[in-house]
C-alpha cells in the first residue's frame, strides 16, 4: 500500500488544485477507456461480457439531506492550506475553503469567485481584485462567523507566498488592500499563470484569528467560507463536514460530507460494494475492473491532467547523444508497455510531454514522436557507437506502476539493444534526490498539473529549473526559453498557446523523454449519488456555482 | 528468588542501553533525506534547510545521538514530522489494535493447541494423532502471508462471508469488529497453534509416563484429573518458554499480517514510517518494541521460576 | 619430531578418522530408517535438483516478457503454470526462482552460523565479563523482531542476493550464539575438558578440536531449522518489497506480485506460496527427522 500510496502522493501533490480540460470530451474518453479495458480484459483470457447496469429510479428533484462518504487513498495531514505539503489534503481544504478565483467545471476558464472581477495591468504586474461582499467564514473558536473582508484576502495570500513550504504563490511578491472591497496583487515580473496557481487549495482565504488563534493546531480546525465545515478530523481514520446553511453559492444539498481513508483500491471497492462509502477516488488496477463488472456500481472516467514518462540525461552519459535517445524510443513498443503497465485500462498511451487536456497541446507534434521500430533501433545505436549496447542506470520511485514500467524497459532494451538497464528503486525523499541531481541515465515518474502548459513546460523544460526535479536531466535550449519566457509576458490565452505550441515541438524534436501514458481520472460510484462531476485534475467539488451533488435517500 | 529477578532486571539495562543505540544507528543509516520526504516533490531548498534545523538533521551525529539519549530517558519519543504529532501519542492510537489481534490469537491459539496436545499424547500413534501432527507440521512450515492471501481469495473474494481488510468500527455493532478479526486472527494464530500443539504432546508425552503420575493412577485417582490437573502442570514449564517466544515473536507475525490485512496497528505503521524516512517515528516504535520484548522475556522468566522452583535461571534455560 | 611419532600420530588420527566414519555411518542408517527425515530428505533434494538443473528442465527464459500474453492460466499456450502480469512463463521464473530462495536461506544461514558459532564459543568458554558482554549485544539484537530487523538492514543495504543474505544472516546470529554457548556450558564442564585443561591443551586448540565437535549434532539441528526459517524470511522480505531487485525471481518476489493481481489470476500467488510451503516443510522435517537421529532426548 505504501507504494501506491506514493505514487498517488506525487501524482496528487503535483496536481495541487484546481483546474482544467475537456468536460466535453469528458464522455467520449470514458467509451474509449470502457473499450480498452475489455479488449485487455480479451487479451489476458477473460471474457468479454460488457455488463448490464441496474438502473435505480433517480427523483426529478434533488433530495436534500444524508451523509455522503468518500474514499481517499492516501490520509490528508496538515489542512492549513499555507502548510499543507501531502496529496490529499487538497481534497478536503477546497471543500471548506474558497479562492479568490476558480476553474470552472472543464477547466477551460478561470472564473471569478471570492473576487467578484479583478483587472490585469498592460505589464501583466499588477492585478487589482473587487472582493465579494457578504460572505461569511464558519464560525469557529476565534470569531463568530463574521464576514470576510479584503484584509482576510490579502492577509492569506501574502501569507501562502511567504510560508508555503511548496512556493505556491512565489510569483507574488505582495498583496495590499486598497479599498474597502480592493486587493492589489504585485508580481515581481510577468506570470501569466497567477491567475492558476491562485486556484490551488494552498491559496484559500482563511481568518486571521483562527489561524493566529490554533497556531500550529490550525489544520485540525481549518475554517473557510466554503460549502462545508469541518467537524472533526482523525488521522488516517476520516474527516467529516458539516454543510454551513449560509454558502454564498448555494446550500448545499448534502448534510455531511465525510472524507474517510482508505488506502487499499480493493478495499475502497469492497466498501463500495457494501455501501460502507459512496464514493471511491483514485482507484487502480483490479479494483476498476471489479467496479467495472459490478452491475450495481458506476465507474466513471476521464483522460486526467497527466503525463507518466522515463526522462534521459540530456548532457551527460549515453543518452546526450540524441541518436541514443531515438535509439532508445524505438526499441520500446509504447503502446504495448502501456496496456501492459495498466490491465485494467486505467490509462491511454501518450506521445507528448504535455497531456492532450492542456490548451497548448498540438496533435501535429505526435508525428515526431518515432515509432516502434527495434530493427532501425538496432542501426542508430551502433552507428551511435555502441554496436553491444551499455549499461545505465534508471531510477524509480517505489510505487507499483513505476516498477512495472521499469521491468518492462529492462526487457525491451535488453531484447532488442542488448542494453543492460539497472533499476535503481527507492522511496520518494531518495528518488527525487537522484533524479534532481544530473546524474541519473534515465528516471521514470509522472506529472500532473493545471491545463495551462507553463505548469508543464516551463517546469519540465526551462533551463532555469535544471537541478529542480522537473529538469533534473539538463534539458536546455535557448529558443525553447525564450518562447517559455515570452509565453509568461503575454496575456491573452491564444497567443500563448501559439507560442507553448511551437516550444512542444522544439522540445519534442529533441526526443527528451518516452511520454508514455496519460492516466485517468477515475471514481467509482454508487448510483445514488447524483450531479457528481468528474474533473481532469481529479478534484472533487461538492458545492459549486455549477453543481450540487445530492443522493437519491 | 527475589535475588535472581532482581538480578535479571539489572541484566535487562545494558540490553535496553543497546536497544537504544543500535536503533539509532540503524535509523541514522537509512538513505534518505527525511525533510525532503516530509515536504513533497515541490519543496524548495530553504524550506528543507529549515526543516532539517527544526528536525535537529544539521547537528552532527553525536550531538545527534546524546540529545536522543537524554530524551529518551526523560520519555520523550520526539516528534513525528510526517504526522506532526509526537511519536508517543501514535503509538498510543496504534498499539490496542495491535494487541486486539496478537492477543486474541495467542489466546486461541494457547487453547486449540493445548486441547490438541494432550489429546495427541494420549492417543499416541492413533490416526488422530498423526493427523493432528501432520496439520502442525504444516502449521509451523506456514509463510503466513501467504496464508493470509488465500483466506481473502477464499472467504472474502469467493465466499464474500467475511470482510477482506481493514478493522472494523465498533460503533457499526459488535459483528462488525469481530468479522473484521476472523482472518487476521486465523492467519496470526496459526504458527502458535501448532507450535503449542507439538511441545505440550511432547511435553505430556515424558510426564505421562514418569512414575508420580503413574503412582497416582495406582492410587486410583480420577483419570481426568490426573491428566488436566497433575500431569498438564508438571509438562507446563516447556510450554511457558514457548509461549514467552511466541508473545516475542507475535510483533513479527503482526507487521506481516497487519500489512496484508491493512489492519491499522504497530506493524503497518511502523513499514510507512521507514517508507517515510520519519526517524522519529521509527526510533520511538523499534525502541518501544524493544523495550515490551525485553519486559515480556522478564515476566516469562519470573513465571517460569514460579511454577518450577526447583530449576534456577542459570540453568533452566536453554536456547531461545 | 620423529619418525616413529608421526607414525603414532598418523595411526591416531587414522583411527579417530574411522571412528568419525563409523560415526557418520551409523547416523546415516539411522537416518534412513527415520521416515520424517527421509521425506524431508527428499523434497529438499528435489528443490535442490530443480533449482541446479533449472535450464535443463525448461529452455524457456524466465524474464522474457509477452505483453499481449499476460495472466495465462496454467496450462495456457503450453505455459505449464500459466503467466504473469508479464507475459512472463511462471514455470521457468518458478525453477529459477528456487535458485534465489534456496542460495539466499542456505547463505543467510551459513553466515549466521559462523558467525554465531564464534560468538557463542566464546562467550562461553571465556565466561565471565567476555561473555557477559558478547550476551548482552545479543539480547540487545535479539530484542528486536527479527523482521524488523531485516527490514531495517534492507532499507540501508539496498536490494541483491548478497544484501539479503546478510540482512537475513545478521538477524540470525543471536540465536545460534545463545544455542551455541548453552552447548558449551554443559560440555566445557565435562570431564575431558577438565582433562584436557589439566595438561595444558591451548584454548584455540580446545575450542575447535574438542568442544566444537562435541557441540555440532544440535547446531547441524539448528541450521537445518533455521534454512527453513531463512525461506520464510527471503519471501517476508520480498513480499514487503525489499528483496531481490527486478527481473530476478524469487518466491518471494512472484508471491508478492501475486498479490496484485489475486482475482484476475489468483495461481500466480497460489503456485509461489505452495512451493515455499512445500520447501519449508522438507527442511523442518529433515530438522526434526535429524534431531531426533542425533540426540534423542534432545527437545526443543
Amino acid at each position: 500500500m505504501k507504494r501506491k500510496s506514493l505514487a498517488l502522493a506525487l501524482a496528487a501533490v503535483l496536481c495541487v488544485s484546481s483546474l482544467t480540460a475537456c468536460g466535453s470530451s469528458g464522455n467520449d474518453s470514458k467509451k474509449d477507456t470502457a473499450d480498452k479495458g475489455t479488449e485487455a480484459g480479451t487479451e489476458s483470457g477473460g471474457e468479454t461480457k460488457q455488463v448490464e447496469k441496474e438502473k435505480i429510479e433517480v427523483p426529478d428533484e434533488p433530495t436534500k439531506g444524508g451523509t455522503l462518504t468518500v474514499s481517499l487513498s492516501s490520509s490528508p495531514r496538515n489542512l492549513d492550506p499555507a502548510m499543507y505539503t501531502g496529496s490529499y489534503e487538497g481534497q478536503v481544504i477546497n471543500n471548506v475553503c474558497d479562492r479568490v478565483v476558480e476553474y470552472n467545471k472543464d477547466l477551460s476558464e478561470i472564473v471569478p469567485s471570492l473576487a467578484e472581477s479583478w483587472t490585469v495591468s498592460d505589464d501583466g504586474l499588477t492585478y487589482v481584485f473587487k472582493i465579494r461582499q457578504g460572505v461569511k467564514f464558519q464560525k469557529g473558536k476565534y470569531q463568530d462567523g463574521r464576514e470576510m473582508t479584503a484584509d482576510d484576502v490579502a492577509y492569506s495570500l501574502n501569507r501562502s507566498a511567504k510560508e508555503s513550504s511548496l512556493n505556491r504563490l512565489d510569483m507574488l511578491e505582495n498583496a495590499e488592500v486598497t479599498g474597502d472591497w480592493e486587493v492589489t496583487c504585485t508580481l515581481a515580473e510577468p506570470n501569466a499563470a497567477f491567475l492558476t496557481a491562485l486556484t490551488d487549495a494552498g491559496n484559500s482565504v482563511v481568518p486571521k484569528e483562527e489561524v493566529e488563534g490554533w497556531g500550529d493546531e490550525f489544520g485540525a480546525h481549518l475554517v473557510g467560507t466554503g460549502p462545508f465545515a469541518m467537524e472533526s478530523f482523525e488521522l488516517d481514520q476520516q474527516s467529516v463536514l458539516v454543510k454551513n446553511p449560509d454558502y454564498w453559492v448555494a446550500e448545499p444539498n448534502l448534510d455531511k460530507l465525510v472524507f474517510k481513508v482508505i488506502t487499499d483500491s480493493n478495499q475502497a471497492a469492497n466498501a463500495l460494494k457494501t455501501g460502507e462509502i459512496d464514493i471511491a477516488s483514485s482507484i487502480t488496477g483490479e479494483a476498476v475492473q471489479s467496479v467495472r463488472d459490478d452491475s450495481k456500481l458506476q465507474l466513471m472516467e476521464m483522460p486526467g491532467l497527466h503525463v507518466a514518462y522515463i526522462y534521459f540525461n540530456q548532457v551527460n552519459g549515453p543518452t546526450a547523444d540524441i541518436k541514443v535517445r531515438e535509439a532508445l524510443i524505438k526499441a520500446i513498443n509504447v503502446e504495448e508497455m502501456t496496456a501492459s503497465i495498466y490491465q485494467y485500462g486505467e490509462a491511454v498511451p501518450a506521445k507528448l510531454s504535455l497531456p492532450p487536456g492542456s490548451w497548448g497541446y498540438d496533435a501535429s507534434c505526435e508525428e515526431l514522436v518515432p515509432d516502434y521500430d527495434p530493427e532501425g533501433a538496432k542501426k542508430l545505436l551502433t552507428e551511435a557507437g555502441y554496436p553491444d549496447g551499455f549499461e545505465c542506470d534508471l531510477y524509480i520511485s517505489n510505487t507499483a506502476l513505476r516498477e512495472k514500467m521499469a521491468t518492462l524497459v529492462q526487457a525491451y532494451l535488453k531484447t532488442n539493444l542488448n542494453v543492460t538497464v539497472n533499476i535503481n528503486k527507492s522511496e520518494w525523499g531518495t528518488f527525487s534526490e537522484s533524479a534532481s541531481s544530473g546524474n541519473a541515465d534515465m528516471y521514470g515518474m509522472s506529472w500532473t498539473w493545471y491545463p495551462d502548459p507553463y505548469f508543464f513546460l516551463n517546469k519540465l523544460f526551462s533551463s532555469k529549473e535544471i537541478g529542480a526535479l522537473g529538469n533534473g536531466q539538463g534539458f536546455s535550449n535557448a529558443e525553447v526559453d525564450q518562447l517559455l519566457d515570452d509565453a509568461l509576458k503575454a496575456t491573452d490565452q491564444n497567443e500563448r498557446a501559439e507560442m507553448y505550441k511551437k516550444a512542444l515541438r522544439i522540445v519534442t524534436e529533441q526526443l527528451p523523454g518516452i511520454f508514455y501514458s496519460n492516466e485517468n481520472v477515475i471514481h467509482g460510484l454508487n448510483p445514488a449519488v447524483q450531479d457528481f462531476v468528474q474533473k481532469a485534475d481529479n478534484q472533487m467539488f461538492f458545492v459549486t456555482p455549477w453543481t450540487n451533488v445530492w443522493k437519491v435517500q | 528468588m527475589l535475588k535472581t529477578i532482581l538480578k535479571r532486571i539489572l541484566q535487562s539495562i545494558p540490553t535496553l542501553l543497546i536497544v537504544v543505540t543500535v536503533t539509532f544507528v540503524l535509523t541514522r543509516m537509512i538513505p534518505g533525506n527525511p525533510a525532503r520526504s516530509v515536504l513533497g516533490p515541490q519543496a524548495s531548498p530553504d524550506a528543507i534547510a529549515e526543516l532539517e534545523e527544526e528536525m535537529g538533521l544539521n547537528k552532527s551525529k553525536a550531538e545527534q545521538y546524546v540529545d536522543y539519549m537524554f530524551n529518551v530517558l526523560k520519555g520523550d519519543f520526539g516528534k513525528s514530522y510526517v504526522y506532526n504529532k509526537p511519536v508517543t501519542t501514535l503509538i498510543a492510537e496504534r498499539i490496542p489494535n495491535t494487541l486486539v489481534i496478537t492477543l486474541t490469537s495467542l489466546v486461541i491459539a494457547l487453547i486449540i493447541g493445548l486441547a490438541i496436545g494432550v489429546f495427541s499424547a494420549l492417543h499416541q500413534y492413533s490416526i488422530l494423532d498423526y493427523v493432528f501432527m501432520i496439520l502442525a507440521l504444516v502449521g509451523v512450515s506456514m509463510p503466513i502471508f501467504w496464508l493470509g492471501m488465500m483466506l481473502v481469495m477464499t472467504f472474502s473474494v469467493n465466499l464474500g462471508w467475511l470482510p477482506a481488510l481493514g478493522m472494523g468500527d465498533l460503533s457499526n455493532g459488535l459483528g462488525d469488529f469481530i468479522s473484521h478479526m476472523i482472518l487476521p486472527c486465523f492467519c496470526l494464530a496459526t504458527i502458535p497453534t501448532a507450535t503449542f500443539a507439538r511441545i505440550t504432546r511432547s511435553s505430556m508425552l515424558e510426564v505421562i509416563n514418569n512414575d508420580s503420575i503413574k503412582s497416582l493412577r495406582a492410587r486410583g485417582i480420577k483419570e481426568s484429573v490426573v491428566i488436566w490437573k497433575h500431569a498438564l502442570k508438571n509438562a507446563l514449564p516447556p510450554i511457558v518458554t514457548v509461549l514467552g517466544l511466541q508473545l516475542a515473536q507475535a510483533f513479527t507475525g503482526a507487521i506481516l499480517t497487519e500489512s496484508i490485512f491493512s489492519w491499522p496497528g504497530m506493524g503497518t505503521m511502523i513499514v510507512s514510517a521507514i517508507d517515510n524516512r520519519d526517524y522519529q517515528l521509527i526510533q520511538g516504535t523499534v525502541l518501544f518494541i524493544a523495550v515490551v520484548f525485553v519486559v515480556v522475556n522478564l515476566l516469562v522468566d519470573v513465571v517460569y521460576m514460579l511454577i518450577n522452583p526447583r530449576v534456577s535461571y542459570e540453568s533452566g534455560k536453554g536456547g531461545k | 619430531m620423529s619418525a616413529q611419532n608421526t607414525e603414532a600420530l598418523g595411526a591416531k588420527a587414522h583411527e579417530e578418522m574411522l571412528k568419525k566414519e563409523r560415526r557418520a555411518n551409523n547416523v546415516w542408517n539411522k537416518l534412513k530408517r527415520n521416515k520424517t527425515a527421509m521425506i524431508g530428505l527428499v523434497i529438499v533434494l528435489f528443490m535442490v535438483i530443480i533449482a541446479i538443473f533449472a535450464p535443463v528442465i525448461t529452455s524457456v527464459d524466465p524474464d522474457e516478457i509477452h505483453p499481449l500474453d499476460t495472466f495465462l492460466t496454467p496450462g495456457q499456450n503450453g505455459h505449464i503454470f500459466g503467466t504473469d502480469e508479464f507475459g512472463r512463463d511462471l514455470f521457468a521464473r518458478i525453477l529459477y526462482g528456487s535458485r534465489v530462495s534456496i542460495i539466499v536461506a542456505v547463505g543467510g544461514t551459513i553466515v549466521a552460523g559462523i558467525i554465531g558459532i564464534l560468538l557463542g564459543l566464546i562467550a562461553g568458554y571465556m565466561g565471565g565479563f567476555v561473555d557477559a558482554v558478547i550476551m548482552r549485544i545479543m539480547d540487545g539484537l535479539l530484542a528486536f523482531p527479527f523482521v524488523l530487523l531485516s527490514i531495517i538492514l534492507m532499507t540501508v543495504l539496498g536490494p541483491g542476493v548478497v544484501n539479503v543474505i546478510i540482512a537475513i544472516g545478521v538477524g540470525n546470529v543471536p540465536s545460534f550464539a545463545r544455542v551455541v554457548r548453552g552447548e558449551v556450558h554443559i560440555v566445557k564442564n565435562e570431564e575431558y575438558c577438565n582433562a584436557g585443561r589439566v595438561i595444558g591443551v591451548s584454548n584455540i586448540r580446545m575450542l575447535f578440536s574438542h568442544i566444537l565437535p562435541n557441540i555440532l549434532s544440535p547446531v547441524i539441528v539448528y541450521a537445518t531449522l533455521g534454512v527453513a526459517g531463512a525461506i520464510i524470511s527471503e519471501a517476508a522480505l520480498s513480499f514487503l518489497g525489499l528483496g531481490i531487485s527486478t527481473p530476478t525471481s524469487s518466491w518471494g518476489s512472484i508471491l508478492r506480485q501475486g498479490k496484485d493481481c489475486l482475482n484476475t489470476a489468483p495461481h500466480v500467488a497460489m503456485i509461489s506460496g505452495l512451493f515455499i510451503l512445500v520447501t519449508v516443510l522438507g527442511f523442518n522435517l529433515l530438522g526434526d527427522g535429524i534431531r531426533d537421529v542425533l540426540d534423542p532426548k534432545m527437545k526443543k
